[in-house]
């Protein structure tokens, strides 16, 4: 895909900036450098339910910009800093067009990501809070993991039990409660950048 | 009316084509539906009739990128740029609409082909504009 983000313009915005929200007529896309952003809609309670994170090398928003739709169906905030290039969908339509081996690429691109997708709500909709940090764990490990040695990884993304709670659509104290029992049993350890043993947790 | 035990395809006697194809599909079955509905997209057009398609992918459990299957996309892709047909309606899963808006994005057919979760929206926007 650099390809065809070569024209795009580089931008860099700080941790917390909102690039998208939800509503918003969308002509552009993005793709990130550097950083991590997450997609999230406000519950009719007012609670954050955080439905993706978007790591380096992804695009978005690909809902809107697939379905032809041209709003934002989610807010998009920067989780860090992030360096990303931004090119109008309409561009980048054109530099598609008819370009088989960037087309199978994106194909390649956008069934992973749809993949991860149905996932992630899939695990959103568990019924159990163990099962739904577990099931975070695992995703964030893909997505914002960088392996430290054989059977560890540790996050690349500062996590505090809200977030986890709002990624996880559980409260604040049910999820403090699970990662105790987390740390206890040696899955998680560390505080904001949580290192994971992935060998325990797969067994988890 | 062709069927096979992956697809089936006719011309409904609304006057548009319908396509449905059934269980998991494999490079050789998407490439001979795809050859069967080119026949019948240039046949009714020949017939200077409005060509109107509808799919049905719901019946196809899992839908892959796997790149077995390149050559099939590769061959979908040319046909929804090439063919003269006039609108295209799939109905099928996350999965089937991901991979068909995709598809219609490279063939710069986006206007020409949509993607529905359901058979009643796929076909009163087929119907809509005919």
């Amino acid at each position: 895909m650099e390809e065809m983000f070569r024209e795009a313009r580089h931008r860099r915005m700080p941790k917390g900036q909102i690039l998208i929200y939800e509503g918003d007529p969308i002509s552009n896309l993005f793709r990130i450098l550097e950083g991590y952003v997450k997609v999230y809609n406000i519950q009719p309670d007012g609670a954050e339910r955080i439905i993706f994170v978007y790591s380096p090398g992804d695009m978005f928003p690909l809902t809107s910009f697939l379905s032809g739709a041209g709003i934002g169906r989610y807010f998009y905030e920067c989780m860090t800093e992030v360096n990303f290039q931004i090119i109008p969908q309409a561009r980048f339509q054109e530099l598609l067009r008819g370009n088989l081996n960037a087309g199978e690429e994106f194909i390649h691109y956008t069934m992973d990501i749809s993949q991860q997708f149905l996932e992630r709500i899939s695990a959103l909709s568990s019924n159990s809070a163990h099962r739904k940090v577990v099931s975070l764990l695992h995703y964030l490990v893909e997505r914002a993991g960088t392996e430290l040695d054989a059977g560890a990884s540790k996050l690349k993304i500062p996590l505090t039990s809200q977030d986890i709670a709002d990624l996880c659509g559980l409260s604040r104290e049910t999820v403090t409660i699970q990662l105790s029992k987390l740390k206890k049993s040696g899955v998680i350890s560390g505080t904001r950048f949580l290192t994971i043993d992935t060998s325990k947790l797969k067994n988890d | 009316m062709s069927k096979t035990d992956k697809f089936e395809i006719f011309v409904n006697p609304s006057g548009f084509i319908e396509q449905k194809f059934i269980g998991n599909q494999t490079p050789k079955s998407v490439t001979d539906g795809v050859d069967q509905l080119i026949k019948l997209v240039r046949k009714l057009h020949d017939q200077k009739k409005q060509v109107l398609v509808l799919v049905d992918i719901t019946g196809v459990p899992k839908i892959t990128n796997s790149d077995a299957m390149r050559g099939a996309r590769r061959s979908m892709v040319k046909s929804m740029k090439e063919e003269p047909y006039n609108r295209i309606a799939v109905y099928g899963d996350m999965a089937t609409q991901v991979l068909v808006n995709t598809m219609a994005l490279i063939a710069g057919k986006r206007n020409k082909i949509r993607v529905f979760d359901n058979r009643i929206d796929a076909l009163k926007w087929l119907k809509a504009k005919g």
